[in-house]
């Protein structure tokens, strides 16, 4: 049986104490937590089983933004965890040297490549500054033996390896940073910063009627099209076409092959050239009931489309972040 | 988007990716309902991006992710900073030294114990294979060729320095190419003991108490340094609140002076338990006097091993801990990665951390007392102590100013990287690097090529 008992008398940075219904997490899953911490080989940091409960505890108990991990479901969701990164983090905050002589001969290389990666032309010292600058916070502030003592670590729970961990720290820092600088810019700049749609402008050439008339029907079959997307469909288009990342790159973040990629793009597309087509080509009722636009003939449809090989300017970006205020019908 | 991106079905409906590609490009515009304040935090991004999410949470997040801009490029950012490989020349130093290196009989069986982890996600491509072969097999030669002495004992003599490794002439090309400059004395030549003053470079320490009669200051070897315990204190950019996470306290802590990081590190600093050597202080006082040469304890191996080890180390951007004293040995110091410092009035048999205000690493360190020190390191970082406790950045004669050092137009515009450091006094001191000396006579305020 598990006592809880963080503080020894040999310890020089005992962890956080208790927290409420740690107790009774550790009596319904002594066997469960015994296991895992045998299987994080915590003991060679010197992670005492209570410690390494603790940690697990927090974990489960911060679960997702929807809801806390169902009971029945616990056990499962420990085992998911990258238990080994979470011992040796369990040792990072007590300040064993030997886990911090772990933690820069492994980690240190992996933070000093992405920011390298992350930082692009602003060269070495930026990496190595962006890299070092996280350093201080992992070790923490606060007096040995100091209950509020707070590291960084704090917030790792071992639902990622710790090395993704620290780059999507190291990568929120910098955006954050970046989007900071860019809200001080005076707005005529951010204005002219911006780059506008492509091509000559949003203004139809005069003496073209049906340019007129059927552009803003385009654009608005298009916006519900986007917004009829499921949310997964909407933020692989925005990877790919406003992120500009590549399949390759999409496909590692999504976990999946790069040709599954490429299919799921080729049918997003296909669905909704289909969904423009269909809602070009039905009466389009106004809110208050009254019949509104008439239906598009398979001629004008096309020739929509070939209005949009033009230079036309179509906010999609908006139109997909309307859709999702909108909410998605999918 | 270039024709590379596009696939068969854009270039068979071009109308279509024309309309997206165009449409999409909004910066900004991908506002969304979820605003910032619904933005989840690293754990769970990364969780995201390791593919360790449930169906639902999964759905959820990349709703989020659909409409936030934000997330989105921490996103890209993220995915983007998994994917840097070594460089050519990397990889072909790594194969080399894998190739040559020799592994002692005796360190066989430990080194057959310890699990060689590798950081990168299990599922790979092709890109991470040779970074990921690259860096075990250094890690595995880091790791065989580390010395592992009794405990407490000092591990390389300063002659290591003097001597090629037998090794194959790859690795001594190697070791030229990128371990750091050797102990240089007042005569230029290229061994050790530095002159009578306390100076140094990176110091090994000597193997033994019967040593402590013999040796000059040369580099250090241990184990790697803790972390710092302080914070820059001149740091530009405050620290960024973590996303959705941390309690008030924590964010105004992550912002606490370097005063409460000293007191935490002071805390954990103790007995040396490590392969810190206890043998230091007789090492580094040897080359404190007049330059004598002392034979070096294990001969040529400790010189392969120590010149391998660093090879590795600089490779792996793994500075190793220097350790050097004041002419009396009262006083040793020990300067290593992130800024650490740490001080020992007890020829070290414990150690205090020391604030150094600087989170680069310190390659280099000499003290002319048991009260006056200099340190150096990357990035220009020159620090200096006149009161044994107390350590002030000294301006470096190589700072960038608008891309521009010595007044002329540098296109790295990157400070140096300072691997040696000689003084005399509080006022006289050479920093060195890559064969430059630079002296200042006046504290570090100005400075001039030697």
């Amino acid at each position: 049986m598990i006592v809880p008992s963080l503080t020894r008398p040999d310890d020089p940075m005992p962890l956080h104490p208790p927290t409420a219904g740690l107790a009774e997490f550790l009596a319904a899953h002594n066997s469960l937590v015994g296991r895992l911490h045998a299987q994080a080989g915590a003991d060679r940091w010197g992670v005492s089983c209570e410690e390494f409960a603790a940690a697990l505890y927090r974990g489960a108990a911060k679960g997702s933004a929807a809801a806390p991990v169902p009971s029945e479901e616990l056990e499962a969701h420990l085992e998911a965890l990258h238990l080994e990164d979470l011992a040796l983090a369990c040792a990072l905050r007590k300040g064993s040297e030997r886990a911090w002589e772990e933690f820069v001969a492994r980690y240190r290389p992996i933070l000093y490549a992405a920011s390298r990666v992350i930082v692009g032309s602003a060269g070495e010292a930026r990496a190595r500054e962006l890299a070092d600058s996280l350093y201080a916070d992992l070790y923490g502030l606060g007096a040995a033996g100091d209950p509020q003592r707070r590291s960084l670590l704090d917030y790792f729970h071992g639902r990622s390896k710790l090395a993704t961990w620290l780059r999507a720290v190291l990568a929120q820092r910098h955006v954050d940073a970046l989007r900071s600088a860019k809200r001080l810019d005076p707005l005529e700049d951010e204005e002219a910063q911006r780059p506008g749609p492509v091509g000559r402008g949003t203004e139809t050439p005069a003496g073209d009627p049906d340019r007129a008339r059927l552009l803003p029907r385009l654009k608005q079959a298009m916006a519900g099209a986007l917004a009829a997307l499921a949310a997964s469909d909407r933020l692989l288009l925005s990877l790919y076409y406003v992120q500009e990342l590549t399949l390759a790159q999409v496909a590692r973040l999504r976990g999946v092959h790069e040709a599954t990629i490429s299919r799921q793009l080729e049918r997003i597309r296909r669905e909704l050239r289909e969904d423009v087509a269909r809602s070009l080509g039905a009466v389009r009722a106004e809110p208050d009931g009254r019949a509104g636009a008439a239906a598009l003939s398979p001629a004008e449809i096309e020739l929509c489309f070939g209005y949009a090989l033009d230079d036309w300017a179509f906010d999609l970006g908006s139109a997909l972040s309307d859709g999702l205020r909108n909410g998605s019908k999918r | 988007m270039s024709d590379a991106k596009r696939s068969d079905s854009e270039r068979r409906d071009p109308t279509l990716a024309r309309l997206l590609a165009e449409a999409l490009h909004a910066p900004g515009a991908s506002g969304g309902a979820a605003g910032d304040s619904a933005c989840p935090d690293a754990e769970l991004l990364a969780a995201y991006a390791d593919q360790g999410l449930g169906a639902e949470e999964t759905a959820h997040w990349e709703s989020h992710f659909a409409g936030c801009a934000r997330c989105q490029q921490i996103l890209v950012v993220l995915t983007a900073s998994g994917e840097e490989p070594l460089t050519d020349a990397e990889l072909e130093q790594f194969g080399r030294l894998a190739a040559t290196a020799s592994i002692p009989a005796e360190r066989r069986s430990a080194r057959e114990e310890k699990k060689i982890v590798t950081p990168f996600p299990p599922r790979t491509t092709w890109r991470w294979l040779a970074p990921a072969a690259g860096i075990a097999a250094a890690a595995a030669l880091w790791f065989a060729l580390r010395p592992s002495p009794p405990r407490g004992t000092a591990v390389i003599t300063a002659e290591k320095t003097t001597a090629e490794p037998s090794a194959a002439q790859n690795e001594s090309q190697i070791a030229q190419a990128n371990a750091p400059p050797p102990p240089v004395t007042r005569q230029g030549e290229e061994q050790a003991p530095p002159p009578a003053a306390g100076n140094s470079r990176a110091v090994p320490a000597p193997r033994g108490a019967e040593k402590k009669e013999e040796q000059a200051a040369t580099q250090a070897q241990g184990a790697p340094s803790a972390p710092p315990a302080a914070l820059e204190t001149n740091r530009a950019a405050p620290p960024t609140q973590l996303q959705g996470n941390p309690p008030a306290e924590a964010s105004s802590a992550l912002k606490a002076p370097a005063a409460k990081a000293n007191g935490a590190a002071a805390a954990t600093t103790g007995t040396v338990t490590e392969a810190a050597p206890v043998g230091v202080a007789g090492g580094v006082g040897r080359g404190v006097g007049p330059g004598t040469p002392a034979a070096p304890p294990n001969g040529e191996r400790s010189v392969q091993a120590f010149a391998a080890r660093n090879q590795i180390a600089g490779l792996a951007k793994i500075a190793p801990p220097i350790v050097f004293a004041s002419p009396d040995r009262s006083a040793l110091w020990r300067v290593g990665v992130a800024g650490r410092i740490e001080r020992s009035a007890d020829q070290g048999q414990t150690w205090q951390q020391q604030a150094s205000g600087v989170t680069a690493d310190l390659l280099a360190g000499a003290a002319p007392s048991n009260k006056i020190a200099w340190v150096a390191g990357r990035a220009g970082v020159i620090l200096r102590t006149t009161d044994g406790e107390h350590w002030q950045r000294v301006a470096s004669p190589e700072r960038p100013v608008n891309g521009r050092i010595g007044g002329r137009l540098d296109s790295a515009a990157v400070a140096a990287d300072w691997t040696g450091v000689e003084a005399s006094d509080a006022l006289h001191a050479t920093v060195i690097s890559a064969g430059r000396r630079l002296v200042t006579e006046d504290g570090g305020q100005t400075w001039k090529q030697h």
